[in-house]
């Protein structure tokens, strides 16, 4: 037994040693480099393979998204316009140019001729009135509210003409968002709603060529892209690697060319290893502090200002996002750069002001609440146990209470919480997305905070549709103001994008609504 | 022909054991707070959106409509679509479960690997320095958690040396089991230490037994004194142990499929579980229930042939 026990250990070994010492093939081809004539071919690799913490669950722009889906179906899908790369502008996509009548309820696009769907069928004008009409109609799709003021749409494959049910100022913005994108009808007739989320089909620059459930994602180039020489790169591999220190290692094992969303803990532990980089981009993410104004003490606005001035928001930002991030006082980010309120009036941080502020809204012993946090989530546990420590110096004395995804929204939807921490990214180039959310009762409850301003609702709504630029830009000022001192919603921080990449990667770009832009991503071999 | 009535019976007896559990999981789901639909759509979803999702997915039916539908789908083995993925639910587990198995297979082979010598002569050569070091090193093995023990084999094997894939999940056959090599040796050493516990104690009892003794007497050969009498009957405890742990670990280890990312059930469970995919984790907890059942007959089976003392 035991000469057996031995040699079937010896041959184990010997299997093991086998199967450790043959390294795959692509590495070993990587390796070698003598590729004798070096043409441009050559120089860079066909494939890139990017980490990613998620799997989208389907590609399908009109049904429910998150980050996972939409960072692959803005690879597939495109729509007639789109924000810039700085995001700060609207420009051309699939239309070349457009109109827009003067009482602002029709817009008339001029279509790019010979646009094909990456299986080389073109184009028509059925496909435009089926996909932006879905768009408004899809019953589960979260994200309805950027198709809503559709009236009507009319295609003859060489316009498209949009109806509007009333003035919209930020609906040529709304058709920058990823669900206002062209989808082929013909391919959805064909397979049907179930096949068609498992199998996009698309004008992008990318289409679909694997899908290995929580595997990867892999996109081919899409051979009847409209745009000459565009994109560069073959292959884009989007593996999911849900551990971020297993993905930090995968990055410098060489496992993946690119890492997105870099914990800003971690940044300074990869910057050391060799033959990594890391990207930070501008981006319109910020942190707030989200305070429930149907309980007490939060119902009380000198409360919820204190709770402002107690915070040192700088502070936070350095910890936090270990130097990426600044402090944010108006709702809106700067990167919205012609919308952002330049001359905001706020607090500065002051803990004794505060303590006067609770004072004088009948509180001198201070007050106690509860913070909710979503687990799990490491910014947000270390917000709030930041947060703890800070309110605690003015008499604000802050429990945490860590729950679940589910458990939270629970809370949320019954406003049975009492205070959280949320984060936004803007959709697309227009300040509307975000105020309607924190402004309107009916979207949720004003951002779960309960508060039902009914005079800045209605004046919201007025900037919604106010067409002169000027002053929309003005109102929005006020708008932004206003929410401000009402102190339901406070931001706290806003940060830059943190991706790593091996230094092989040219043209990463991320644009600050969180768009992969992929034109010219390449890698040398 | 007894043994055949025992084994029946008790497959008879499966059936209400997975009734019950049917009922208290499909029960314990929708206690739990959170709206399946809300969920799928994400945060900027408006309230019309989401009572026409509830609508779409059946919730706003009656719970025993719910149950029943369930139920039904269990015997004609429909399981339903996944909510999150959209996608029939039986699909979505094949390709996982053969990953799980995979895994589970290669950590048990490595556990066995591990265990059995180290076991027997830690056992055989009682309070040696040897016994020392693989008790000390058992102890450890127990206490460290795996996913630090994993990112440490990770640095080593997928980092420094590049022997190993860094995680993820291979193309070909070969590729997926370099790919298991390290989440299974990780798998394995936690039931590696109990085993080699188990083995030691087991081998120290049966030595100081009479019929060892009269054994030798006898003048049987050490070895066969070794196979026939000691490791035979160490096996007995060790079967229980091994199985359960094998068991345990075909419900898959949500901390290995993570740190290692491998598409497994164990992962898909706890996903599940936080998006309240009801189909999902239904499945899921049947399909547990019915391995873990099974596994429990299998190791009284495997009891009767090791042990002839024990009678159906």
């Amino acid at each position: 037994m035991s000469k057996k026990v031995k040699a079937i250990s010896l041959l184990m070994l010997c299997l093991i040693l086998l199967l450790t010492a043959c390294a795959p093939a692509e590495s070993a081809a990587q390796e070698s480099n003598d590729s004798g004539e070096a043409s441009v071919e050559s120089e860079y690799a066909k494939r890139i393979t990017i980490g990613r913490l998620g799997d989208a669950a389907y590609l399908d722009p009109n049904q429910a998204v998150g980050v996972a889906e939409i960072t692959i179906t803005q690879q597939i899908y495109e729509g007639l316009v789109k924000a810039s790369e700085d995001c700060k502008s609207i420009v051309p996509a699939l239309a070349s140019d457009w109109t827009i009548s003067k009482d602002a309820l029709v817009y008339t696009f001029n279509l790019r001729p010979d646009i094909k769907f990456s299986d080389g069928s073109a184009v028509t004008g059925a496909d435009w009135e089926w996909s932006l009409i879905r768009a408004r109609d899809a019953e589960t799709s979260g994200y309805r509210f950027a198709a809503e003021p559709i009236e009507s749409v009319e295609s003859d494959g060489k316009t498209v003409v949009i109806t509007l049910k009333e003035p919209s100022a930020s609906f040529l913005g709304n058709l920058c968002m990823f669900n206002l994108t062209l989808g082929s009808k013909a391919h959805w007739d064909a397979v049907g709603e179930q096949t068609y989320a498992q199998q996009p089909l698309g004008t992008g620059p990318y289409m679909l060529k694997e899908w290995n459930k929580e595997e990867n994602i892999l996109l081919v180039k899409n051979p009847y892209y409209w745009r000459e020489g565009i994109p560069f790169t073959e292959e884009l591999n989007y593996k999911v690697v849900g551990d971020d220190n297993t993905r930090s290692l995968q990055l410098q094992s060489g496992d993946i060319d690119i890492m997105m969303d870099v914990p800003f803990s971690m940044v300074s532990q990869i910057e050391t290893s060799q033959n990594v980089k890391i990207h930070t981009f501008p981006s319109t993410q910020i942190r707030y502090f989200i305070l429930n104004t149907t309980q007490a003490p939060l119902d009380n606005q000198k409360v919820r200002q204190a709770i402002g001035m107690a915070i040192d928001k700088q502070e936070l930002a350095d910890i936090v996002t270990s130097g990426f991030g600044k402090p944010a006082e108006s709702l809106l980010s700067d990167t919205q750069i012609q919308w952002f309120f330049d001359d905001l009036a706020y607090n500065e941080y002051d803990v004794d002001a505060a303590k006067a502020l609770l004072d004088e809204a009948g509180y001198p012993d201070g007050v106690e609440f509860t913070i909710s946090v979503r687990s799990g989530s490491q910014v947000y546990e270390q917000v709030a146990v930041m947060l703890k420590s800070q309110l605690a110096k003015a008499g604000i004395n802050v429990e945490l209470e860590m729950l679940e995804r589910a458990s939270l929204s629970e809370k949320y939807q019954t406003l049975s919480h009492e205070a959280t921490i949320l984060q936004w990214v803007d959709d697309f180039p227009d300040p509307s997305g975000i105020m309607g959310w924190t402004i309107d009762y009916d979207q949720c409850h004003a951002w779960y905070t309960g508060l039902n301003d009914e005079d800045l609702d209605q004046f919201n709504a007025a900037a919604n549709v106010e067409l002169d630029l000027e002053k929309r830009m003005e109102m929005y000022d006020e708008i932004q103001q206003r929410i401000y001192d009402n102190a339901n919603v406070i931001p706290l921080f806003s940060n830059a994008f943190v991706w790593a990449s091996s230094d092989k990667v040219e043209n990463l770009k991320v644009t600050p609504f969180y768009v992969q832009i992929t034109d010219n991503l390449k890698m040398k071999k | 022909m007894n043994g055949l009535n025992y084994i029946l019976k008790r497959i008879l007896q499966i059936i209400p054991v997975i009734f019950i559990i049917s009922i208290l999981i499909f029960l314990m789901l929708r206690a739990i707070p959170g709206d399946p639909a809300r969920l799928v759509l994400g945060e900027k979803a408006t309230i019309e959106s989401i009572d026409a999702m509830r609508e779409k997915l059946g919730l706003n039916e009656s719970y025993v409509v719910q149950y029943g539908k369930f139920i039904k789908g269990i015997v004609s083995l429909d399981l339903g679509t996944s909510l999150t993925y959209q996608r029939p639910v039986i699909e979505l587990l094949q390709s996982r479960v053969k990953i799980t198995l995979m895994l589970t297979l290669i950590s048990t082979f490595f556990s066995l690997l591990i265990s059995f010598p180290l076991g027997y002569y830690a056992g055989k050569y009682k309070d040696s320095v040897f016994d020392q070091i693989i008790k000390s090193g058992a102890l450890a093995a127990v206490s460290m958690p795996s996913f630090w023990i994993g990112l440490l084999l990770m640095i080593l094997f997928g980092v420094k040396l590049r022997w190993l894939p860094v995680g993820g999940w291979g193309d070909t056959f070969f590729e997926q089991i370099r790919s298991l090599i390290l989440p299974g040796l990780t798998m394995s050493l936690l039931t590696s230490a109990l085993l080699i516990r188990n083995i030691r104690n087991s081998v120290v009892d049966i030595s100081n037994m009479d019929y060892v003794d009269f054994a030798r007497s006898k003048g049987i050969s050490e070895r066969a004194v070794k196979n026939r009498h000691i490791l035979r009957n160490a096996l007995i405890s060790t079967v229980t142990l091994l199985l359960m742990r094998m068991a345990y670990m075909l419900g898959g280890s949500v901390i290995i499929e993570t740190v290692f990312s491998l598409p497994g059930i164990g992962k898909l469970m706890v996903d599940s579980i936080f998006g309240r995919d009801y189909a999902v984790v239904q499945a899921l907890v049947m399909l547990f229930a019915m391995i873990i059942l099974l596994i429990n007959l299998l190791t009284d089976i495997i009891y009767s042939f090791l042990d002839p003392r024990v009678k159906f």
